[in-house]
This record gives structure tokens, C-alpha cells and sequence, in this order.
């Protein structure tokens, strides 16, 4: 509960079937998926399974079906049968959460790609799920964009909304507590970012590479700057390095 | 193919209330050969001009020169532009609708009016020049391959028209790691060996800062910088003021430097920005 977990792997590799398997849009074929205890296998745990694990995709044209922002953030309420002062409630209040209650009468088809994928996030808190699973959910959008869904992530996961963010940019990936990488299938690394970041060797094999900040770290380190293990973030780098420049 | 637009001005909706000036006067050359990478932010007129680069719009006001020849010209035959200048679409996969490779690649060839004996023909020189293996793909469903795949075999369906410039807008989006560099080194490939002039538009300043030997950047419709990526990226705040990101390096270095180290900021190799930085802490320790 409460963690953000980060899949990263090639094309193929299996992150979608994963993501999917999480709130039963898919079944395994061998083997079980636990949801809060619910065996995603048997089919009357469906509902209650999805209503727990949201889901936000890669297109957010393909995931907006009202003609009016507020009208698609209560689209799955209104399937869920809320009464209509709560839906009211947790429309305003997750349009709130993702910084688009200005936009609440707007038609959605106007809005950027990154206030689209905002809508659709607050579509899927709405249903008040325990985890959220964000398959390449950044990657139609523009710099501005991918921003704007970061920082969203990153305030989701202080309030304890548990993550599952499926992403093919290294960088996306230091937002998050655990790492997974995939290859052909099957589970290849898992860790903490610096743990994962630190297998060179296997991520090349994963045709996968680690962010630049990583590599400029690991290339001083190499010259002998003494720098600490643990560096993911430019903030970091940049602090470490002031640091060592006054005491040099 | 040397490009020469002069005071491009274009008006979506002129005259209506809604009107948008998408962009004006912007001006510059490009010579044969040359590797260009367009960039500006959402909404700055790079689609658009693009688009009247190969004919596809025409400017509200100033002219288009393709080898010396005008083509804002209402004359002019769009058709034949549009064969020379190849635009290769964002997401350009999704316009892949043939039963077979070799027929969606054929599409652009026979609708020029090429001799049906030489279609097959381009097809195949299409296919390999993207680095794909004809035998084996022409007559597979494109729906049946890879993102990364489909795509190449959609710009083969460009390259099949035997285009002097190639526009690429934003060709590696939504692309793993590995279908990305694929991708980029074949587009290398199709500038060093064809010779081919290409302008590439993207967000990834990465991308951009390692491929162009020249770089324009668009602001509200106007062009604001122009150079190569080691004069455009020391400009660090200019290309940030136009709603840019710089790429990876240039930006930590950038964070440095606005913490007191000497370091340049057009620095695109992790190598290089390391001994930059270990000799800048030496020399700070005397």
C-alpha cells in the first residue's frame, strides 16, 4: 500500500500484459493476482477488483468520453450508482486534486494532451481506488505536458495513493520507490532505483539505458571525483558537487 | 535541394473573428544536404510550417523557393512538390491501411503516376533503405509488425516517392529505447549516404542537439534562433525564454553554472561533461 512502483522493460517485453493483469482486463494463464485479498480469476471479484485498481492509458483521446470535463470525470460514478450530491462532491473534489476545476465546463476535445490525461486521472480517483495503474500514460505528451502528470504522480503518491507507472523514460522512472525491469516476460531486476541503476551490464542487455544524471555520476566517479553512491537527481548531483568544490 | 523561404507569413481563418496568425515573417535557408532540426513549443508553427514546406498549405504572405523555383505560385504543381518534399507525420502508422507492405509503400509511387514495372522496384529500394529486408516484409500485413517497424515502414512509404527533402515531425515519439536509436540511425544513414536533406521536428532536445548540424527555433510564430547546437544550446536562457527545455548535460550544467562553477553549457557527450567538470573543481582548489 502506498508504494509507486515503476515497470520499465523493451517493447514486448510484457508491461501492458502486467498492468492489465492487475485489475483483471486480463487473467493469467498460470498463477494468481491478489487484490486486496480478491483472486482476480473469479469473475464475481471483477468489479470490485477494478473499482480498487484504476487504470489511465497511453491515449488520453481514446479514455475521454464526455463533451463536457466534469461530465467524463463522473462517467464511472454514474455506472457505479453514487447518489448525485456525493458524485457532485468528488468530481469538484478531484478536479481539485489534478489542478482542473477551472476547467469543468470545458469541452475536453479543446484541452492540451496534458490536461486531458489530468481528466483522466481525476476520472479514475473519483472511483476512489486504492492503486492506479499508469500504462505510458506521458508518452503522446509534449515537455509542458509530461510535467504537469509528474507532478500530479508525485503529489498522488505523498497522499498514499499507491502507483504502478509503466514508462519507457528513464527519467519518469526516479519518481518512484521500487523499480521492476522486464525482459521477454520475466522479472530481469528489482530494486530501489540506485540498486537497478547501478546494473549497467543488465540494462544494456535490456537495450535499456540509465538516466544521463546517473551516467555523468558514474563517469566522475570513474575519474575519481569522489562522489556518493546514491545519486538519481540532477538536484543532487549538483549539491554534492558544490559541496566537494568548497572543501577541495 | 536548397530551400529559401522569405517573409513566410501564415493566417489560419483570415479575416474571421477567430483568426490566428500561426506564423509571421520568418525567413531563413536551407542548402542541400544540410540536417535541420526544427523546434519550438506546442503551438509555436512548426506543424504549419512544415506543412507549406511541402505544399500542403500555402503562405498567407511571403514565397517558398525550392532550388530556385517559387512555389506559393498558384501555378505550381503541388504534386510534384509534395514528391520532393517528403512529410513524414506524427504517428504516421496510424495511416498504414494496405493488405501488404509492399502494396502501402507502392500507395505514394502510383498515385505519381510511376510506371507500374518501376514501382516494385522503388518499393524495394524504399524498404532497404530504412534498413527493413523486402523478402521477407513485402507481402506481410503491416498490422503485424512492431511500433517501431510499422514505422519505418511508413517513412519507406515517403522514401518510396524518391523525395529530395525528408521531414520528419516528431519520429520517435511514443517509442521504446530501441526502436528509437533504430530509428535514428537510419535517418543518419539516409543524410550521410543519400545525402538526403532532412529537417527534424521534436520535443527531445537529446535527439536534436546529437543529429542537426543546424537548429531553428520557433517562438509564437516567429523564428528566434538560429545556429548550430553548440551556439544554440550556450544560449541556454534564450532557448529556455522560448518555452524549451535544454537537453540532459547542457542542463546540469547549466544548474552548475548558476552555482558559481565555470563550465560551458553545449556539451552533449557524458564523457566530455565529466572532465569539464573534475578539471573545473581542480582549478577551484588552485
Amino acid at each position: 500500500m502506498g508504494d509507486f512502483l515503476c515497470v520499465l522493460g523493451p517493447n514486448g517485453s510484457g508491461k501492458s500484459t502486467f498492468g492489465r493483469l492487475l485489475n483483471a482486463l486480463l487473467i493469467p494463464t498460470e498463477g494468481e493476482v491478489l487484490v486486496d485479498g480478491l483472486d482476480t480469476r473469479d469473475s464475481r471479484n471483477t468489479w470490485a477488483i477494478r473499482q480498487r485498481v484504476g487504470m489511465v492509458f497511453q491515449n488520453p483521446d481514446n479514455q475521454i468520453v464526455g463533451t463536457q470535463v466534469e461530465e467524463d470525470v463522473a462517467f464511472g460514478l454514474e455506472n457505479l450508482g453514487i447518489p448525485r450530491q456525493e458524485m457532485r462532491r468528488r468530481v469538484e473534489e478531484n478536479l481539485t486534486r489534478v489542478g482542473m476545476l477551472s476547467y469543468r465546463q470545458h469541452p475536453p476535445h479543446l484541452l492540451s494532451g496534458g490536461q486531458k490525461q489530468r481528466v483522466a486521472i481525476a476520472g479514475v480517483l473519483a472511483m476512489q481506488p486504492q492503486s492506479i495503474v499508469l500504462d505510458e500514460a506521458t508518452s503522446l505528451l509534449d515537455p509542458k505536458g509530461r510535467s504537469e502528470v509528474r507532478k500530479i504522480l508525485v503529489q498522488l503518491h505523498h497522499e498514499g495513493v499507491t502507483l504502478i507507472l509503466i514508462t519507457h523514460l528513464m527519467e519518469e522512472a526516479l519518481l518512484a520507490d521500487k523499480l521492476v525491469i522486464l525482459n521477454e516476460g520475466r522479472i530481469v531486476l528489482f530494486g530501489s532505483p540506485e540498486e537497478v541503476f547501478g546494473q549497467s551490464e543488465m540494462l544494456r542487455h535490456c537495450h535499456l539505458e540509465a538516466p544521463t544524471v546517473v551516467r555523468l555520476a558514474q563517469a566522475l566517479r570513474d575519474q575519481s571525483v569522489a562522489l556518493p553512491n546514491r545519486i538519481l537527481q540532477v538536484e543532487e548531483l549538483v549539491d554534492e558537487l558544490c559541496v566537494l568544490k568548497r572543501s577541495i | 535541394m536548397r530551400i529559401e523561404a522569405k517573409h513566410l507569413t501564415y493566417i489560419y481563418g483570415s479575416g474571421l473573428p477567430w483568426e490566428k496568425r500561426a506564423l509571421s515573417d520568418v525567413s531563413f535557408s536551407i542548402e542541400s544536404g544540410e540536417f535541420i532540426g526544427l523546434i519550438g513549443e506546442t503551438g509555436s508553427g512548426k506543424s504549419t510550417l512544415v506543412q507549406i514546406l511541402n505544399g500542403l498549405l500555402r503562405p498567407t504572405e511571403g514565397t517558398i523557393l525550392l532550388d530556385g523555383s517559387d512555389i506559393s505560385n498558384r501555378k505550381v504543381d503541388l504534386h510534384r512538390i509534395r514528391a520532393q518534399v517528403g512529410l513524414v507525420f506524427q504517428f504516421p502508422e496510424q495511416q498504414l491501411f494496405a493488405e501488404t507492405v509492399g502494396e502501402d509503400v507502392a500507395f505514394g509511387p502510383k498515385n505519381l503516376g510511376v510506371p507500374k514495372e518501376e514501382i516494385g522496384k522503388r518499393v524495394d529500394e524504399a524498404l532497404l533503405k530504412v534498413g527493413l529486408r523486402p523478402q521477407s516484409l513485402r507481402d506481410r500485413s503491416p498490422f503485424t509488425l512492431s511500433g517501431g517497424e510499422k514505422r519505418l515502414v511508413s517513412i519507406a512509404g515517403v522514401l518510396a516517392m524518391r523525395p529530395k527533402v525528408l521531414i520528419l515531425d516528431e519520429v520517435t515519439a511514443g517509442l521504446d529505447p530501441k526502436g528509437k536509436k533504430e530509428i535514428l540511425a537510419r535517418i543518419q544513414l539516409l543524410h550521410r549516404v543519400e545525402k538526403a536533406t532532412i529537417i527534424l521536428v521534436s520535443h527531445d532536445m537529446d535527439e536534436i542537439a546529437l543529429l542537426s548540424q543546424r537548429i531553428l527555433i520557433l517562438k509564437e510564430g516567429k523564428l528566434i534562433l538560429e545556429g548550430s547546437p553548440v551556439e544554440i544550446f550556450a544560449q541556454a536562457q534564450d532557448v529556455r525564454s522560448a518555452g524549451l527545455d535544454l537537453p540532459t548535460l547542457p542542463r546540469i550544467l547549466f544548474d552548475l553554472r548558476c552555482r558559481g562553477f565555470q563550465l560551458p553549457t553545449a556539451i552533449f557527450e557524458i564523457a566530455e561533461a565529466a572532465r569539464w567538470i573534475r578539471k573545473e573543481l581542480f582549478r577551484a582548489a588552485g
